[in-house]
């Protein structure tokens, strides 16, 4: 897939959403879609890692809240596999990451690695201004 | 007349042993006495008779009486005809013979053998009678001591007894020998002596005349007891004492106690600040009601031996003040020596125990107001996903995008329809009506209400109560909610599990002063990070079917009743749910809620 793209970064984007409210994710593709990028879902942090694993995408833009395993467990999943581990992340959430929810249960903490964060509801541009920024910032560093 | 019963019969009938000895000192005539005594005595040696001797005896008295012709008195010790010893005052008196010399000496001998033993058993007990014993004269100059005395203080004979014990020329005060010789009777004095060692000691100091009541008195007896040891106890005592009523004096706790009579004895300024009365009021009382609560008067009443309550009131003036209370009846062996009672104001203790709950309540209103937050931002990014794709599939034309937009606005609306129903509900559920309500029937009211359905779904609900459970204060129609939460989600994990024979117990507890009520399922169970998190809000497992407001409902309900929720879970074997409510955190009754209800709901 890098293969695709230009150096300038002006070409289009692979990016897997992960967020286990369907609707979501629908609208976030939705969206990279009508910029002309490449979007997948995936409902579950464990279908979301696999799918990276298979895609190799630009970004991934993953919820922080899920059941099962959360957002922040799979980015250090991520981080912590060497085949995958530059992918750039864009944290999508109603919560912030450095903040605690519920009271009592502390986020994953330290999230391992740069990620970006954006908060629910997104705005449409600023959310596709962030994920392309982050592509740039792998692009920059490959 | 007279003269001849002289001659004849006074030499029988004298009570003394009387003998004549020649100037060989053979005995030459005795009476009968003698004889009985001292056995055969004709033309045998007085020192042969008496003393059973061969010679004559040193410092013989009746050689001087030969020699200078005058009477003499002496105590003499003779061995009797059975070998005893005994003492004799024996005298002396020459017989005039031819020439003026003496040619017989008559010894007239008294037994005073007994009277020799009385008066060593009164030496005897003088100089070893375990304490300090003088003779003091009328002026008191000491006569005689004791060994005691002599070893401790040592031969002070002669000197005077202020000089003797203190060093001193001047009279002690208060000095008991003088008002001995005054008034004749018995007194003491408490003195301290220095001893020949340079130690000083405390003594008690007690004096008596040496005489007959109206005899004059001529010497003073004078006995001194060692009492330096006792001092010292007494010392450590009074300092304990001392320490005692200082800690007493000094605790934060009301500190009350009585004598065996029930009479109060003790009562600290923090009995007095709790209780509104004064030690000077109360010493002595017996209105017990007054200090100790009733459980305790009761206890006492029974011959019981102590009380503790965790809580009780005690009434102070009009004032029903909460309180901590022990209570212990001080005993000796069989013997009662007083009770005692501690109490500690419980008003700060609650008044903080409030706070708590009330800042625990507010937490938990926070926690609800987050997760909402939370739920309506994921609704919202919805509306908004869908109003975008409408958008696009209007501007493009593109149809497929507007019939998926338009589904989602849809969905979420209906979502967010749903959402604000169970909010609302949610909330009014906050205006909580608190009565006193049985558990148990709470419990059957909503396994009834389950039964059926679950039965249906081969799922087979029962309970467990444990009898006799008291009613709680508790808002009936909010842990109705809870349980049916409770039980419809145990129900869900049995359908989920892989197994057959789903099953729901639901039971009642009451122990160590907390209320429970207990849900456990053998469904598909929870690991360790979905127990974490299922009072998250919005937080569910089920996908679309659950809003993820059940558990937090329960657990705000449960919270705003003082109480907790315990879950364990093991995957593939089933959870646990305690709904844990300690009694003493219990709310008060609302005040339109002040009706027992029979069941747990009202009808």
């Amino acid at each position: 897939m890098k293969g695709k793209r230009d150096e300038s970064g002006a070409g289009p984007l692979s990016v897997i959403i992960i967020d286990d409210e369907p609707d979501v994710a629908a609208y976030l593709a939705a969206v990279l879609e009508r910029r002309g990028h490449r979007a997948y879902t995936a409902a579950s942090a464990a279908e979301g890692f696999e799918l990276i694993k298979r895609v190799h995408p630009d970004v991934a833009c993953i919820d922080i809240v899920m059941p099962e395993e959360s957002g922040t467990a799979l980015l250090r999943r991520i981080r912590a596999d060497e085949e995958i581990d530059q992918t750039p992340v864009v944290f999508i959430s109603a919560l912030k990451p450095h903040i605690t929810f519920p009271p009592d249960e502390p986020i994953d903490e330290p999230v391992a690695g740069p990620y970006e964060y954006i908060e629910k509801p997104p705005n449409a541009d600023a959310f596709v201004a962030t994920v392309e920024m982050a592509a740039r910032s792998r692009r920059a560093t490959t | 007349m007279i003269d001849s019963w002289i001659q004849s019969h006074l030499f029988e009938e004298v009570p003394q042993i009387l003998g004549v000895l020649d100037r060989e000192y053979r005995i030459v005539k005795a009476n009968r006495r003698l004889a009985s005594v001292f056995g055969e005595w004709e033309n045998r040696r007085c020192y042969d008779v008496l003393r059973g001797c061969s010679t004559r005896c040193e410092g013989c008295e009746a050689a001087r009486v030969f020699a200078d012709g005058r009477s003499r008195t002496t105590t003499e010790v003779w061995v009797d005809k059975a070998g005893r010893h005994g003492h004799y005052v024996v005298h002396c008196v020459p017989v005039p013979g031819e020439e003026g010399r003496v040619a017989y000496v008559l010894t007239m001998a008294t037994d005073v053998t007994q009277s020799k033993h009385l008066e060593r058993e009164h030496q005897i007990l003088f100089e070893r009678v375990p304490c300090y014993v003088a003779v003091l004269d009328r002026r008191l100059r000491i006569v005689r001591t004791n060994e005691l005395l002599r070893t401790t203080f040592g031969d002070q004979v002669g000197k005077l007894c202020h000089e003797a014990y203190k060093n001193t020329d001047e009279r002690c005060p208060g000095c008991p020998a003088l008002r001995s010789l005054e008034d004749g009777g018995v007194h003491s004095a408490r003195s301290v002596a220095r001893r020949k060692d340079g130690q000083q000691a405390s003594y008690v100091v007690t004096t008596a005349p040496l005489a007959r009541k109206g005899e004059p008195i001529e010497y003073i007896i004078e006995i001194l007891h060692d009492v330096t040891d006792v001092e010292v106890l007494e010392a450590a005592l009074e300092r304990e004492r001392q320490f005692l009523a200082s800690t007493i004096d000094q605790s934060f706790d009301a500190i009350v106690a009585t004598d065996a009579e029930r009479r109060i004895t003790v009562l600290n300024p923090a009995a007095e600040a709790l209780l509104g009365v004064t030690a000077d009021e109360m010493r002595g009382s017996t209105e017990l009601e007054r200090v100790y609560p009733a459980e305790f008067l009761a206890v006492l009443g029974d011959g019981g031996s102590s009380s503790i309550l965790r809580e009780t009131t005690i009434r102070a003036g009009n004032v029903e003040i909460p309180v901590r209370f022990a209570g212990v009846v001080v005993r000796r062996g069989d013997r009662t020596l007083g009770t005692a009672g501690f109490l500690q104001d419980l008003r700060d203790v609650k008044r903080l125990e409030r706070e708590k709950l009330d800042a625990e309540r507010l937490a938990a209103v926070g926690q609800t107001v987050a997760g909402l937050a939370h739920g309506v931002k994921n609704i919202l990014t919805g509306l908004e996903g869908g109003m975008f794709l409408v958008r696009w599939g209007i501007e493009e034309d593109r149809r497929d995008k507007l019939q998926q937009g338009w589904e989602m606005l849809d969905r979420n609306f209906h979502k967010i329809t749903t959402f604000v129903r169970e909010f609302l509900s949610f909330a009014k559920g906050r205006e909580a009506k608190v009565a006193p309500t049985d558990p148990n029937a709470l419990v059957k009211d909503v396994v009834a209400l389950f039964e059926e359905a679950a039965r249906e779904k081969g799922v087979v609900i029962s309970s467990e109560l444990q009898e006799g459970i008291r009613a709680a204060n508790l808002d009936a129609d909010g842990i109705h909610r809870c349980l049916a939460n409770l039980i419809s989600n145990a129900i869900d994990a049995c359908l989920v599990s892989d197994r057959d024979g789903g099953r729901v117990v639901v039971r009642t507890r009451d122990r160590r002063g907390c209320l429970e009520f207990e849900v456990e399922d053998n469904g598909c169970g929870m690991d360790a990070e979905i127990t974490r998190k299922v009072f998250t809000s919005f937080f569910t497992t089920k996908g679309t079917a659950g809003t993820g407001l059940g558990l937090l409902v329960t657990k705000k309900t449960v919270t705003e009743h003082g109480g907790n929720v315990d879950i364990e879970s093991t995957p593939g074997v089933g959870s646990t749910v305690r709904l844990l409510f300690p009694r003493h955190r219990l709310p008060a009754l609302t005040a339109h809620g002040d009706r027992p209800k029979q069941g747990g709901r009202e009808q």
